[in-house]
């Protein structure tokens, strides 16, 4: 098996929006709660320490999203071009205002979602800061 | 390293599963050539068997009954591969009727040696997204490490992975640092003269990558031979001296200027370089912008029947098509200069085109999926590792 897919590297979502520059285009992995899903778009958004990421689930097959679960998401970050600016009347209830004034807004592509209903994410988080602290040190 | 021995000269090595992360089994290297299945971990600590955890990124399953599948666990993707006899075995295992001691025997016969329908489907539970603890064996495959699995387990609780990274966080505190420099005792001195020939030679590519990098900045697309190797010069008056064979009978100037072209070879043979100007013996860095063209025009070669007169255009309704090892044999039949492209550099100019021309991908194991886009009426539908262009 000739695989051509890297490893998506493991982050939250404030990292995204923090460092969105460097991570589009880029196999990531984000943790949150899914807040809502658009069926006609396609178009899920996941929050995480009440920052919300709009994920594009058009291509997950075979995954049941249930809104309020808590999910992780693998897929490739992208910043695509902003709708929400040429939206007039339409529904901005949670879009935040960063979202609304730039060009671009971040988006996930995801190819798989898993529910991870049940897991601690303070453990996940601390766990996760020591293993990048260890990897770091090895480098 | 020194390996402790113990009686019978076989060296102490831990048959225990060591937890490590993908990117430090990635990472093994082989301790011996007389022992390949010894590997040292962070180049000190001797394994033979790891075990590691993450999510299934990728599944594929061979006519033969082989599972391959890759795990990713943020840090690395490690390629698992699990042989139909292990399927058996834990299969069997897994049977509440199981005996306590049931070995590993192909040979198996009978009722036992005879998988249920039901048993059979959960070989098949290495669904994409399932996180999975896998033990196993490192070996070498394709100049990468691959882990051959002895069991694995799905695992449902969601806290798991991140209790794993802690186990293994553990296990490396209390690993022994070693005291002394490292120098495995068990290496030959070719083995050691080989490592500092590739780490001069690897010092040379850069060089030249380098400087042709800062050639086309400067607006000079190909740089001369002799260019090259006035560029890397410097790292012959600084580094060891080209050959340590005192017996040498070729001058250092001489052994250089082979390493150059050696170096050039390489660059070539990976599709980074390639030969511009063959009268000025001029190279040029080979950039996916001239890459693509030259992909597009060879998939439509091959989409034109190449394999048979509209064989692929036929089966337009069908996920049949050329693969990206047709599209790097007609490359490599029709350009030349470019030298011999390898299939992972056209399968990413391959992917940039997918995404920007043409996209869409029917649902494959590899859970790779695009959208479409229609471009001046022509629409490229992809099927499983498969490219083809519909007219």
């Amino acid at each position: 098996m000739q695989s051509i897919i890297g490893h998506s590297e493991i982050v939250q979502i404030h990292e995204l929006f923090e460092r969105s520059q460097f991570f589009e285009g880029k196999s990531v992995r984000v943790t949150g709660r899914l807040k809502k899903l658009d069926a006609l778009t396609g178009e899920a958004t996941i929050s995480q320490h009440s920052l919300e990421l709009a994920i594009d689930t058009s291509y997950l097959r075979g995954v049941s999203l249930l809104q309020g679960s808590m999910f992780q998401i693998i897929g490739d970050f992208r910043l695509i071009v902003n709708e929400l600016r040429a939206k007039e009347g339409g529904d901005l209830s949670g879009v935040r205002s960063d979202d609304l004034n730039s060009p671009r807004r971040p988006l996930i592509q995801a190819r798989i979602a898993r529910n991870v209903d049940g897991i601690d994410m303070q453990l996940y988080e601390q766990a996760l800061g020591l293993r990048r602290t260890y990897l770091a040190n090895r480098n | 390293m020194q390996l402790d021995l113990v009686d019978g000269g076989a060296p102490s090595v831990p048959r225990t599963h060591i937890r490590v992360f993908a990117r430090d089994c990635n990472r093994l290297m082989q301790a011996s050539a007389a022992d390949t299945g010894i590997f040292l971990l962070h180049n000190t600590v001797p394994l033979r068997r790891v075990e590691i955890m993450g999510i299934c990124v990728e599944h594929e399953t061979k006519a033969n009954g082989l599972v391959r599948f890759t795990v990713d666990d943020g840090t690395g993707c490690v390629p698992c591969q699990l042989w139909p006899q292990v399927q058996l075995h834990l299969q069997l295992q897994r049977r509440e009727d199981a005996p306590a001691t049931l070995c590993c025997d192909p040979q198996l016969t009978g009722a036992a040696a005879r998988l249920t329908a039901a048993e059979h489907a959960n070989i098949a539970a290495l669904e994409l997204g399932a996180l999975v603890r896998v033990q196993g064996r490192p070996a070498i495959w394709e100049q990468r490490v691959q882990v051959n699995v002895d069991s694995y387990q799905r695992e449902h609780d969601a806290n798991s992975e991140a209790l794993f990274w802690l186990d293994a966080l553990h296990a490396a505190q209390c690993r022994p640092l070693p005291n002394v420099a490292l120098q495995s005792v068990e290496e030959d001195p070719s083995r050691r003269q080989r490592r500092e020939q590739e780490a001069r030679q690897q010092a040379i590519e850069d060089r030249l990558l380098g400087h042709l990098q800062r050639e086309a900045q400067r607006g000079q697309a190909q740089a001369p031979w002799s260019d090259l190797q006035r560029a890397c010069n410097d790292a012959s008056s600084q580094g060891a001296p080209a050959s340590e064979l005192g017996t040498s009978s070729v001058s250092p100037a001489e052994d250089h200027m082979l390493e150059v072209k050696a170096a050039l070879r390489q660059l070539v043979w990976r599709g980074e370089i390639f030969l511009a100007d063959v009268a000025a013996d001029a190279y040029a860095l080979l950039t996916d912008e001239l890459l693509r063209p030259w992909v597009l025009a060879c998939l439509d070669e091959c989409c034109k029947g190449s394999r048979g007169a509209g064989a692929w255009r036929a089966a337009a309704a069908e996920t049949e098509g050329p693969t990206v090892f047709d599209v790097a044999a007609a490359m490599n039949r029709h350009h030349a200069r470019s030298g011999q492209v390898r299939h992972e550099r056209i399968a990413v100019v391959l992917d940039y085109l997918l995404q920007h021309i043409m996209c869409k991908q029917l649902p494959t194991q590899s859970g790779r999926i695009y959208g479409q886009q229609l471009k001046e009426g022509k629409i490229y539908t992809l099927g499983p590792n498969q490219y083809r262009r519909m007219y």
